[in-house]
This record gives C-alpha cells, sequence and structure tokens, in this order.
C-alpha cells in the first residue's frame, strides 16, 4: 500500500487513534458555528453534505462533464487513480460506502472557518451522535494500527488538552468535541475553539451581532451558506486600496461600481448556495443604504437608490437580453471624478469622434443626456427563411440596444442624422474593400419610424458573406429608441414596445438573462465552423475535432437558462445567479 | 564524388548504400520530412521504389475534407485562416511532394492576400498551383494567367487595346519564364499587346473582343496576329524558358549555393523542353539524378521556415495550434499566401539572421515542451522507444539520422550523448530536451 | 552587480562575448564583433505621430494675433505656453520638450511639407514613406532602401519596428527584412532553467567544423551571434535596471523597449515606433493636450535615459506626422486635414532651438499652410549627415541637407 498518499494515510489514522473521551449524555444544542472564532473573517456552513454531494453525481449533467477530454484525461491521472485506491480501502475497512460514511460523519453539517488573528483555518463535522462518530473512529484506529504494521507511519503524535485526546499532524490538530469532529489547522485556533467547547464561553462568531444580522439578510434554502465579515477584510490595506482605487474603465465602472460603492462600506456579507437536479444558485447579499453611494456613482443605483430597471421588450427567439438602470449621461459628466488620467484622455478622445458624428453636439451632455436613465441590450436568433438578401454562410445572432428619450420630439432627428452620417462612412469604407454597400430605406407606420438599412446583392460571388447577418437599423416609437443590428428586429421591438413590455420586479436594478436553447440553437447552426477552428487549433482530423465539438455542444444542452440579477432593496444589496439545468434534449 | 561533369550529374544515381540518411535527404527536399517509420520502409525500398511512392499519392478522402475546410472556414472571408488551412494541409497530406511543389510555384507566381484581399480569389489561385504542380507548366502559364488574384496582384485587371499592360508582360517574362536579360523593352510592348482585352470584372476572368488588339505583334523573332495563348507559347518556345525553369528547380531541389553554371543546368533544361515542360517527369528525374545524392546537394540548403516547422512536426508526429504557428512563420519571415513581393521570397542565407536563430530555437521549445502539443504516440518517450531507440546513445543517433542533414563533429555528438546519458530517455520531458538540444545545433538548420 | 558604466565599459569584449570568447575559433569571432555597436555606431528612432498633428497647436505662434482670430476656441492663452523664442512656444503639455530645449538637446523645424500636398491619410502617409517613390510594382520604404544600401556581412537586424501595428512601409526593402517586435521576450531564447542546454549550446556552437560548407559556416556565425545577442538581451533585463521612469503609456513603454535594446547594444540602426490618435476634427483640446503629453513625457524620460547610458549622443530621434492641420478651427471645436507642419529632431549632438521660418498664417496655399522645407531634405540631411551614406541613390534626387548636428 505504500503507493498510498502519506497526507491522507496520515488523516485516516489520526481519526482511527482518537479514542472516545467523556462521553457526554446530553448532545450540545449548540451548533458548529458557536464554537468559532470570535474573530473568524469567513464562515462556511454546509447543512447536509452527503445530501448536496450526492445531488451532484447523480445529476444527469454528470455524465456530459465526464466526456470532455481534459476531464477524462484527469480522471485517467495518477494521483486520481490513488484516491480511488484510498477511497476502496477506506469503504472496505468502514464496512459503508464513503458517501454514507461522510453522511453519518456530517450528519448534522459540516462547517468551517478562517481566523486571521490566528491565521487558523478549522473544519468541523457534526456527526449525527457521539456513538456513531466513536464507531466510526474505532474502526479508522484499526485501519493505521494494520497499515503501522506495513510499514506506513504517518507520524502522528497523540497529545491531550485539558483532559481532550488530541492528535497533532505537523502543524495540525484534532480533537473529538462531544459528537463534533475538530481539524484545526494550528495550535492556536485549536485551543480557542477548544476552549469555548469546554468553558461553554458565549464569544463565539455566532454570538456576535454582526453575524447575526447577516444571518437575517438572505431568506431561503441552502445546501451552503458563506459569510465574510467585509470590515475585518477591508483592515487589510492592499485589499482595501484596490475597492477604493478608480476604476480603470468605463466598463468596470458601468457594471460594478455602485456595488464597489456599497463594498466600501457594507460591514458583511452573506451567500447561499441551493443545488438540486433541477437549478443551481447562488445568492449573495450585503447591507446597503442609499447614503453610501458617492455621488459620483449616482448614475448607478439612481438618485436616492430608486432607480429600477426599465421594462423588456421580450422577442419571440430572446437569446439573451439584459435590463439596468444606468443613467449613463450621469457617468460620463462625472468622469472627472471616476477615472484616472489617461482614461479620462481615451475618453476625450472618444467624445471628440462621437461629436464629430453629430455634427458637433456635446456627447455627454446633449446626447446622452437626451436618454433617460435605464438601458437594454437583447440578442435574439434570426429567421433566416424571412431574409431579402441572400442567406449568410455563419449565422449570427441579431442584437438591439434600446433607449428611452426625455425629450423625443427634440432629439429624434439628430440621432436619425447621426445614423445616417454613420451609415455613410460604412458605405464608404465598404466600397473601398471591395463589400457590398448598405441601402437607407425609411418606414413609417402610425406612430412609429424606422430606417433600415439592406445590403445590396447583386453580385453572385458575395453569396453567402458573413455581412448579410446585419441590416443595420434604428426605430422610434413613442418614447423609445432603438438601435438594432438587424431590420426585422428592430420591427418586432417596434410592436413590443406599443404594449408596453414586460414589467420588471420591483427592486430590480440590473437583470440578465440567456436562454439556453437559443445559445443551443446558434452554436449547432455554425457546428461546421466550430468544427473546422477545432481542427486548426488542436491540430486534429475531422473525426476527431467533430467529437470533441459534439461533446462540447452535449454539456451545454443541459442548460436551460442561466439568470443574473443585481436586487436595490432599502436595506440590502442581493445579487442572484440562477442556472436552470436539465437533460440534454 | 565531385559532379564536375553535368552528363553524369543528371545520369539516375545508383546509390550502392542506400541508407536512411538518403531517405531522410529525399524526403526533407521532395516532402517535408519523413517519419521513423517511413525511414525503415524507405530504406527497405531502395532508390527507385522510394522515389516512386512519392508520386501519384492517393489523397480524395484527405482532399474532400480539405475542400470542406476551407469552405467553412472561408465563410468568415478570413484571409489569414488561409494560411493556417494550409499549414495543416502541409502537416497531414499523404502527398507531400505535391504540396511542396505547390509551395514552391507559389513563391514562384508570389501572389499575396494582403494586396488581393479575398480569400476565395487565393484559394482558387491555390488549386491552380496545386493542380498544375505536377503537370504541364505551359498550363499552368496559361490558368496562372488568367487567375484574378494573380491579375489583381499585378495590377492588371485590365488591358485595353489603347493602353496595353506592359506590366503584366514584364512580369510574365522576367519572374515566370525568362529571367531578364532574355527579352527587349520593344518585346515587352508587343507582347503586352496580345493580352489585350484579358480582364477581371467582379473577381472573374474575360476576354473582352472589344478591347482585343488585333493587329500583328512582332516580339520574339516572330511575328503575327497573336493572342495570349499564342504569346505564351511563344515564350515558352525561347531557348532561355527551360534554362530559366532548370535553374530555379535546381535551387529549390539541388543547393542554395553557389549557381549552377549554364553546362551543368543544360541536361536538366533539355530534359523540360524534351518533355514539353512535363514538371513531374522533370521532379523525377532530379529526385533520380547523381548530382541531388552527391556531396554538392546534401547539407547544402538552408530550411525555409515552413520546412523548418512542418518538417519537425511531421517527423515527430505533433500537432499544434496551427493559428499560432501562422503567426510564428510570419515572424521568421514566412508566412504561406503572403509572400513579401512579386519576387516571391528570396530563401537561402537570407532566412538566417539573429532573431530568425533565436525564433527558431524557441519555436522548438514550445513545440516540444507545450502541454497542449498532440503527440501521434502519446508521448515523445513512448514515440522514442517504438525506434528500438532505447539506449541514450541509440537515442541520440536515431534522432541525429532523422532530423539533421549533415554529420556532427564527435566533440559535439559526445555532449549529446554525455546528455542523454545523464538525463536517460525514459520521460518526455528528457527526450524533449534532447530534441530541443540537436535543434540548436547550426547543422540543423540546414536542408 | 555591475554598474551600468561597468557593464558598457566592456561592450567591446562585453561580458557575454568574453565567456563565450574562450575557444571560438579565430573566423568566428571576426564575424562577431562585427555585430556589436561601435562607440560611433549611429542610431535613429523615428516616431511616427499618425492621423495627421495639428502642428500649429503643437509649436504655437503666440505672437501673432491671426492665432487668436482661427482658433477661437483651441487658441491657448499667451502666458500658458512655454516660449521657444518671440514668436512661437510650445504647447503647455508638453513640458518635457521644453525642458529638452533648455538642455539643447531638441531642434524645431518648422513647415516641413512638400509640394502638391496630399491631404488622404493613406496617400500622405505613402509618400513620406517612400520619399515619393510609390507608384511602383513593390514600392519601398525610404529606411528600407537605406539597409538595402548597407553593406555588412554578418550583422544583426539593420532595423526593428516596435509596435502592433502592421509595419511601416518606409522599413520595407528589398533584400533586407526588418522583424516586427512587441517587447524584448522576443529577443529572448526560451530555455527556461536548462542551464545545461544552454552550455550544450554554446559549447557545440564552438566545435570546429568543416570550413568547405560555407553554409554551416554562414550558420554558425548566425548562431554565435544570436546566442550573444540572447544573453545581451537577458543581462540587460537582469542587471540593468534603468533609474528613468517611464510613463505607464502606450509611448512610454516603447521607448522603453527602445531605450534597453540600444542599452544592450546591439548593431541595429534604426528603431520605428508610432503614436496614433492624432486625427482630431472635433473637440481637439483635450484628446490633443492628452496625445502631445505622452509624447513630450516620454521622448523626454527616453532622452535622460540615453544619457545615463552614455548613448544620447550617438541617437537621433526623429518625429514626424503626415501632414499638420487648417489653420481655421471648424465648427465642432476641431480641426480638419491640412498641409504642412514641424518635425522634431532630438539629440544629444543636435543643433538645438527653430530651424527654418514659421509658415505664414495668412499666406496660404488652399487655406492651409505652406512648407518651407521639403521632409525629403530633413531625410537626406538624416543620411548624409547622420549616417554618412550617399542620399541620392535611395532619395531619386539630391535634395538640399540643413545643418542640425553640432
Amino acid at each position: 500500500m505504500r503507493w498510498v498518499p502519506r497526507t491522507l494515510c496520515a488523516i485516516v489514522t489520526c481519526l482511527a487513534t482518537l479514542q472516545a473521551i467523556s462521553v457526554s449524555a446530553q448532545q450540545t444544542q449548540n451548533s458548529a458555528v458557536h464554537l468559532f472564532p470570535k474573530q473568524s473573517v469567513a464562515v462556511l456552513s454546509v447543512s447536509e453534505p452527503s445530501a448536496l454531494i450526492e445531488t451532484i453525481l447523480e445529476h444527469p449533467i454528470r455524465q456530459s462533464v465526464e466526456d470532455i477530454e481534459d476531464v477524462k484525461k484527469a480522471m485517467k491521472s495518477t494521483q486520481f487513480r490513488q484516491l480511488n485506491v484510498a477511497r476502496r480501502v477506506l469503504e472496505y475497512q468502514l464496512e459503508m460506502k464513503w458517501n454514507e460514511a461522510v453522511g453519518q460523519l456530517t450528519h448534522h453539517g459540516l462547517y468551517a472557518a478562517f481566523d486571521p488573528s490566528s491565521n487558523g483555518f478549522a473544519v468541523i463535522a457534526h456527526a449525527k451522535n457521539k456513538s456513531t462518530l466513536n464507531s466510526l473512529v474505532e474502526k479508522l484506529v484499526e485501519l493505521m494500527n494494520d497499515s503501522k504494521k506495513m510499514g506506513i507511519d504517518a507520524k502522528i503524535k497523540k497529545s491531550n488538552y485539558r483532559g481532550l485526546t488530541t492528535y497533532e499532524v505537523q502543524n495540525a490538530a484534532i480533537a473529538l468535541l462531544g459528537d463534533k469532529l475538530l481539524i484545526a489547522s494550528n495550535k492556536k485556533i485549536g485551543k480557542d475553539i477548544a476552549d469555548r467547547f469546554l468553558d461553554k464561553t458565549k464569544d463565539s462568531i455566532a454570538h456576535q451581532s454582526h453575524f447575526k444580522a447577516s444571518q437575517k439578510l438572505l431568506r431561503g434554502k441552502s445546501a451552503a451558506r458563506l459569510f465574510v465579515d467585509l470590515k475585518l477584510l477591508k483592515s487589510n490595506k492592499q485589499l482595501a486600496k484596490a475597492i477604493n482605487n478608480k476604476t480603470e474603465n468605463i466598463a468596470v465602472e458601468l457594471l460594478a461600481g455602485g456595488i464597489l460603492s456599497n463594498i466600501q462600506k457594507a460591514d458583511y456579507a452573506v451567500s447561499n448556495l441551493y443545488v438540486d437536479k433541477d437549478k443551481l444558485r447562488i445568492s449573495a447579499a450585503t447591507p446597503h443604504n442609499a447614503k453610501w453611494v458617492s455621488k459620483p456613482r449616482e448614475f448607478y443605483f439612481g438618485p436616492k437608490g430608486q432607480g429600477v430597471a426599465p421594462n423588456l421588450l421580450l422577442p419571440s427567439k430572446q437569446m439573451f437580453s439584459i435590463t439596468s438602470y444606468r443613467d449613463i449621461a450621469g457617468l460620463w459628466l462625472a468622469k472627472e471624478d471616476l477615472f484616472e488620467e489617461k482614461h479620462i484622455a481615451e475618453l476625450a478622445q472618444a467624445d471628440s469622434q462621437f461629436s464629430t458624428l453629430f455634427s458637433g453636439l456635446d456627447f455627454g451632455e446633449e446626447i446622452l443626456g437626451a436618454l433617460k436613465p435605464g438601458v437594454q441590450i437583447i440578442g435574439s436568433l434570426q429567421d433566416f427563411s424571412k431574409l431579402k438578401t441572400p442567406k449568410p454562410d455563419i449565422k449570427l445572432p441579431a442584437f438591439a440596444a434600446v433607449f428611452q428619450l426625455k425629450d423625443p420630439k427634440k432629439i429624434q432627428q439628430r440621432f436619425k442624422v447621426g445614423f445616417q452620417s454613420v451609415i455613410g462612412f460604412t458605405n464608404i469604407a465598404l466600397s473601398q474593400q471591395g463589400q457590398p454597400q448598405l441601402d437607407m430605406e425609411t418606414e413609417k407606420s402610425k406612430d412609429a419610424k424606422i430606417v433600415t438599412t439592406t445590403y445590396m446583392s447583386d453580385d453572385a460571388s458575395d453569396k453567402g458573406l458573413i455581412n448579410y447577418n446585419f441590416s443595420p437599423s434604428v426605430a422610434f416609437v413613442g418614447d423609445y429608441f432603438i438601435i438594432s443590428s438587424t431590420d426585422q428586429l428592430a420591427r418586432e421591438l417596434v410592436q413590443i414596445a406599443r404594449k408596453g413590455g414586460t414589467k420588471t420586479a420591483k427592486n430590480t436594478n440590473s437583470a440578465i438573462n440567456i436562454d439556453g436553447k437559443a445559445l443551443n440553437k446558434i452554436l449547432a447552426d455554425n457546428r461546421d465552423s466550430l468544427v473546422a477552428q477545432q481542427m486548426l487549433e488542436e491540430g486534429l482530423d475531422e473525426k476527431t475535432a467533430a467529437k470533441r465539438i459534439d461533446v462540447f455542444l452535449k454539456l451545454l444542452k443541459h442548460a436551460k437558462n442561466a439568470s443574473l440579477d443585481l436586487q436595490n432593496h432599502s436595506d440590502r444589496l442581493e445579487l442572484n445567479l440562477e442556472l436552470n439545468l436539465g437533460d440534454a434534449k | 564524388m565531385k559532379m564536375d561533369d553535368p552528363k553524369s550529374a543528371w545520369k539516375q544515381a545508383d546509390v550502392k548504400n542506400w541508407t536512411k540518411r538518403h531517405v531522410a535527404h529525399l524526403y526533407r527536399r521532395a516532402g517535408f520530412a519523413a517519419t521513423p517509420d517511413e525511414l525503415k520502409s524507405g530504406q527497405k525500398l531502395g532508390l527507385e521504389k522510394c522515389v516512386d511512392r512519392l508520386f501519384n499519392v492517393e489523397t480524395t478522402k484527405f482532399d474532400s475534407m480539405m475542400k470542406k475546410m476551407g469552405a467553412t472556414l472561408l465563410a468568415a472571408r478570413e484571409t489569414r485562416s488561409l494560411s493556417a488551412w494550409w499549414l495543416y494541409r502541409m502537416r497531414f497530406t499523404p502527398d507531400q511532394l505535391l504540396e511542396k511543389m505547390t509551395l514552391f510555384w507559389h513563391g514562384h507566381f508570389a501572389t499575396s492576400a494582403a494586396k488581393v484581399n479575398s480569400a476565395d480569389a487565393m484559394l482558387d489561385q491555390n488549386r491552380i498551383l496545386r493542380n498544375n504542380a505536377l503537370g504541364k507548366f505551359e498550363k499552368m502559364v496559361s490558368a496562372i494567367a488568367r487567375d484574378p488574384a494573380m491579375l489583381i496582384y499585378l495590377d492588371s485587371q485590365e488591358n485595353r487595346k489603347t493602353r496595353p499592360n506592359e506590366n503584366f508582360a514584364r512580369e510574365l517574362m522576367e519572374l515566370f519564364c525568362l529571367e531578364s536579360g532574355n527579352y527587349t523593352e520593344t518585346d515587352i510592348k508587343q507582347m503586352a499587346r496580345c493580352f489585350t482585352g484579358w480582364e477581371i470584372r467582379r473577381k472573374k476572368f474575360r476576354f473582352n473582343p472589344y478591347q482585343h488588339d488585333n493587329g500583328v505583334k512582332k516580339f520574339l523573332s516572330q511575328s503575327g496576329n497573336f493572342g495570349g495563348e499564342d504569346a505564351i507559347k511563344i515564350v515558352l518556345a525561347q531557348a532561355a524558358a527551360p534554362r530559366f525553369i532548370a535553374k530555379k528547380l535546381y535551387r529549390f531541389f539541388i543547393a542554395d549555393e553557389p549557381t549552377p553554371s549554364p553546362e551543368m543546368l543544360e541536361p536538366l533544361a533539355q530534359e523540360i523542353r524534351k518533355s514539353n515542360f512535363d514538371m513531374g517527369k522533370t521532379v523525377r528525374k532530379i529526385l533520380l539524378s547523381n548530382i541531388f545524392y552527391s556531396k554538392q546537394s546534401i547539407g547544402k540548403k538552408l530550411r525555409s521556415p515552413v520546412e523548418f516547422a512542418v518538417g519537425l512536426k511531421r517527423a515527430l508526429g505533433a500537432s499544434v495550434n496551427l493559428n499560432e504557428l501562422a503567426n510564428r512563420l510570419e515572424q521568421l519571415g514566412q508566412l504561406p499566401f503572403y509572400p513579401p513581393n512579386v519576387a516571391g521570397w528570396e530563401g537561402g542565407r537570407k532566412w538566417i539572421n539573429s532573431s530568425t536563430l533565436l525564433g527558431r530555437a524557441n519555436l522548438v521549445g514550445d513545440l516540444v515542451r507545450n502541454n497542449n502539443t498532440k503527440w501521434a504516440d502519446s508521448n515523445l518517450a513512448v514515440w522514442l522507444r517504438k525506434q528500438n531507440a532505447a539506449r541514450p546513445e541509440q537515442a541520440v543517433d536515431s534522432l541525429l539520422e532523422l532530423l539533421v542533414a549533415v554529420p556532427i563533429p564527435g566533440a559535439a555528438k559526445s555532449k549529446l550523448v554525455r546528455l542523454a546519458e545523464k538525463r536517460g530517455v525514459k520521460s518526455h520531458d528528457a527526450v524533449a530536451d534532447l530534441i530541443h538540444a540537436i535543434s540548436l545545433l547550426p547543422e540543423f538548420q540546414l536542408s | 552587480m555591475t554598474t551600468r558604466r561597468q557593464f558598457l565599459s566592456t561592450a567591446a569584449g562585453s561580458t557575454a562575448l568574453v565567456g563565450l570568447a574562450a575557444g571560438v575559433p579565430d573566423y568566428l569571432l571576426a564575424a562577431c564583433h562585427q555585430t556589436i555597436a561601435e562607440k560611433t555606431d549611429r542610431i535613429l528612432v523615428v516616431i511616427q505621430l499618425s492621423g495627421g498633428n495639428d502642428g500649429i497647436n503643437t509649436v504655437i505662434p503666440y505672437a501673432d494675433p491671426e492665432y487668436y482670430k482661427n482658433r477661437f476656441t483651441l487658441a491657448v492663452g499667451k502666458n500658458a505656453v512655454q516660449k521657444i523664442d518671440d514668436h512661437c512656444g510650445f504647447h503647455p503639455s508638453m513640458s518635457g520638450f521644453a525642458k529638452l530645449l533648455e538642455e539643447n538637446r531638441i531642434a524645431v523645424i518648422n513647415g516641413v511639407g512638400y509640394p502638391n500636398p496630399n491631404r488622404s491619410h493613406f496617400d500622405s502617409m505613402d509618400l513620406w514613406h517612400t520619399a515619393h517613390r510609390r507608384n511602383v510594382q513593390t514600392p519601398t520604404g525610404w529606411l528600407g532602401r537605406f539597409f538595402d544600401q548597407q553593406k555588412t556581412k554578418a550583422r544583426d537586424l539593420p532595423g526593428v519596428h516596435l509596435g502592433r501595428e502592421d509595419q511601416p512601409l518606409a522599413l520595407a526593402g528589398e533584400k533586407v527584412h526588418v522583424p516586427t517586435m512587441q517587447s524584448l521576450d522576443d529577443f529572448r531564447l526560451r530555455l527556461g532553467n536548462r542551464r545545461q542546454l544552454k552550455k550544450l549550446m554554446e559549447d557545440n556552437v564552438k566545435v570546429k567544423r568543416d570550413k568547405n560548407n560555407e553554409l554551416l559556416t554562414f550558420v554558425q556565425a548566425n548562431t554565435v551571434s544570436a546566442i550573444q545577442t540572447s544573453s545581451r538581451v537577458e543581462e540587460i533585463l537582469g542587471k540593468y535596471k534603468t533609474k528613468a521612469q517611464y510613463p505607464q503609456t502606450g509611448l512610454g513603454r516603447k521607448l522603453a523597449t527602445v531605450a534597453q535594446l540600444i542599452g544592450s547594444n546591439l548593431k541595429t540602426n534604426v528603431y520605428y515606433v508610432t503614436l496614433d490618435g492624432f486625427d482630431t476634427h472635433a473637440n481637439q483640446a483635450q484628446a490633443h493636450a492628452g496625445l502631445l503629453t505622452e509624447l513630450s513625457d516620454a521622448v523626454k524620460t527616453f532622452m535622460d535615459d540615453l544619457k545615463d547610458q552614455g548613448n544620447d549622443k550617438r541617437t537621433l530621434a526623429f518625429v514626424f506626422s503626415e501632414f499638420g492641420r487648417r489653420v481655421r478651427e471648424n465648427a465642432s471645436h476641431g480641426t480638419d486635414h491640412g498641409a504642412a507642419a514641424p518635425a522634431f529632431m532630438i539629440s544629444g549632438s543636435i543643433q538645438s532651438g527653430t530651424h527654418g521660418k514659421y509658415p505664414s498664417l495668412t499666406d496660404l496655399l488652399e487655406d492651409d499652410l505652406k512648407h518651407n522645407v521639403d521632409y525629403r531634405s530633413l531625410y537626406a540631411t538624416i543620411l548624409e549627415k547622420w549616417f554618412k551614406t550617399k542620399s541620392k541613390p535611395i532619395l531619386g534626387k539630391q535634395y538640399k541637407t540643413m545643418k542640425l548636428f553640432s
């Protein structure tokens, strides 16, 4: 058995030589968290580890994951095989499947904490009861004794601390605390917890007010829960600097500016994980106060933090949609406060170029300023059967951005003319490259004005050009201003806009949604291209390349839907990521 | 055996001891490289059969796969992916000689995608080059003279009666068929008139009779109402034509330097003339000749970047990311489909300078150590074992035979053996280091 | 740790070469020496400003009332200008250039252009790159022709283009190939920690070989020089830590790499870098100021670094743009394509100050500044007075040279 990794043997041996000590008839009511150090910066609670493991192992997605080439390779590696052997030895000794063993050992949960003051990491497994824990331990003692006979000595020192039998392996310490098993990364944190157990002191992290408050932030079932003390984290200078620094670029600011402001002031954060065979959800929350958002970042949540994402215009073949409350004009005007010199200079250059397009209107104040806060970006599958131009060989989705105008009548013409200029420049560039040009048409229907462009295509050699995925258009209806990559999508959005769109849930600041089926269709449509690229990237022959691509496509079929939303409540910020999974159909 | 006598230089070689090194040399020049298996089987076949098996190789399945891949890549109209596509072809084709000749013709009829800017047109031209690579040269010239990519590259999309395109005529004679000094400016002016009416419209060739000059043209001692096809025939009938092609083939197959004397080239030129410019027959003659296996040829060429990279991969059975390889080859000075100018790649000593040598050394190092490189056998150690080269000295011998064109000095070899003895040759890393060390020898750059 | 001076003083028998020299055959050593720069070898660093730099707001004619009349919102106040002489001064962002002037290391050449100005970016840039010789089958650049004209045997790269953009036509020659690099990594031999391999390589290249194979000798000589180059670059990267704090801008980083290459004594004569973004048709003020800051700060740091190395007298930086911009500001607070503009030459050996008359803001050609200096004169001056080589074969004609170097 020499090939069994030493550390695993060490831990096994530890557990094995543990002897039951002071059998306490009373089960302690306190959870493991009530034993963790006061200054724990992070606490992880997994309520039913074995159920969680089971869900993951039984998940329909498992087979598809195992088909992946890299995963296959890893599973053939020596380390993985050694792990497997060790597992089987253990199962034989324990006379039960490893997951069952884990289940008994962590029947009431598995908990972990990190404490910077002792620089220590502690894990507590809360077993079903003391006798179960003891019997498990006994069997492992046997195993260790057997292996010692064969010459494997894990160098564990048996010791004693205040009456508790402890075991030390290098720096780590292990102790049996009633029905709980403690594994501590160093003696300091080990002692802290053992003391608290023996003296029953009420000064653990669970007793702290900020921890108690954090547990109220997120409701709902969870398989695992994480608590992080942000205040303590921020005492680390480097981290604090990173958070407080100006963001490097405008995209980051748009995505996370408000969140950064919140993290600067929030004292703690919690996160929940929920998994079942259909769904995976991760939620995170921090306490929030509208006053915490700095003035330059007001563009993010709105004045007094009351901004709500605009109603979604959902096309029938939606692939993804993003809706978000953002006052882009506000961001632009506050750029001096938000960005470094260098980036401001870059933005100034962009400003200069955009202004040219809009005949000298000030980009920040007059162009961006004409938009109401709130933006939507939508991706949708295209119906290529309805194309007036030839079909492209590579099929791309259609994209659109939707804004609302503060004063439509005033600014509509400017935008329309700006669009004309862009198309004009584009046509010249296209003709220089020998590509077809765009022909512009304006349609007026009832209350809407739609300006569409289509590629001219009389040249046989232009068949299948990727350009035919695009027919850039803009549309105005009501106070909506729609920029779309295809006329089809523009028209569809106009119709939806007339009806008002899908109302976003209260308190939603931003929401992203991805439709798995649509995503799959796009990739499946372009499978040949993916295979060719794979052949070039990896130097494979067609069959092997195709097999790999198909494995990847199958894996993706499990994803039915993904969504991410940021909620802005009066007392908290909540970020929810949800992934809906299913069978690969 | 010094090749002073032109007649005997081109006679079929009678190599008494046909070794693996001969096979390696043949494959290095006629293709990109031989694998250990090809060395073994080639040695057993002997000279003539070994050369024979380079011709008429079955490639239908491979061709259709490449065609499909090409079409898919082109959907994005990316000219850069063409280079990766062709590198893939060079690496995996069963017909190395055909592919090598296509590369030769690409340098001869140089056209760059940077100017032509149409992946379709470049691919079409590539097809023309491949279809005619070992066929009749006249057919090749005819096809190229009408090829949209070529005409766009030469700014010769138009050729009007009132303004005959002299540029096209000049390049036809100077670069493609005769070499300068074998015609006069008047010849150019007159010959240009033969091609009037040859146009490219919307990336397609067409003959415009209204623009064609129907008068009598006088050039190269011929006179008559010649059209383009006639002009090509006349040009190829010149004595200089076969000599020019012979000279280019000599440089490509025999040696970079010194330039062969006209007497030395004469038998080859005569073969070209006799076979009516049949390139297949001519190349066969070269590959069977005495001079090809003589000291005048072995190790007397410098590997071009493409030969260097593709050759190494073929020999070792490695597959890499071809897009990345294309970028590296560009830095080394030879990106397929992007010759620097209308004269193609000068080659020879021009391939070598500090920067390219470092680039080549790094290319080998990255190839053998990159986790993403795929090997035909699971790793280099297994691959080496299959060659019965289990002991360090055997391993070094085996690798040198496979990869290096000339014997290396004893002192250098013993250092390599010592390295192999110290590290062993049982792990992939150890063999990788050994191969890298070999690639750092100056001899490694020789073809 | 060797100081810069110590390291450089052993350049001729550089530490790298000394290590290698033991046992290197004579004929190879001779070839090697040709690849190390002599103290007299001169270097040209071309800094191309792409887009058409607004010369009038770079070298500002603050004393001319026409300036203020034409640049309604873009004019820089008299007091903000960093004065060069009674007539003109640098834009306030260019403190770097102003300091170089105090140190007598910068020449401002006013009114550079050419007859029949072309206002297309591509065409005008092509003219600057080819020195007006672009209507040939394979256009070559003026520097490419310069390289072709040099006759040296075993040499390092004659020129290096540093950057991600396509290689400028100026460097294209018929025979010589100039590499495009993104960083010094391109010059390093990646052997990892395999010292064994490195030693093996160095030992093996020294072994005597059959002199009859000339190609092999050629490769051997180049291998030696490649190893040297790589070692020098490693040494530079490892030991040579410049005190100079280069601005973390695109141009700053490129010039930092150029300084490292110059410091490693490559026998490279020409380095080429570009700075893009000067096409300011609208809202020019802030964008242009940012670019001028980037330019002048990077160049000043670069020249200071070279001075520390002891190389600033033999290095010449040449800054140009494909054309200037119009006198009159347009309606978008920007300027449109123009013609003549100033060029700059910076060196420890330059005749500092202004050269050439500042073009008149009123005597215009099609509303643009008339040029007083043909840019090909600048090329001729660089070729003849700096590189000491004939300019006529390269430029096609004999152009008048200027007195720019001491």
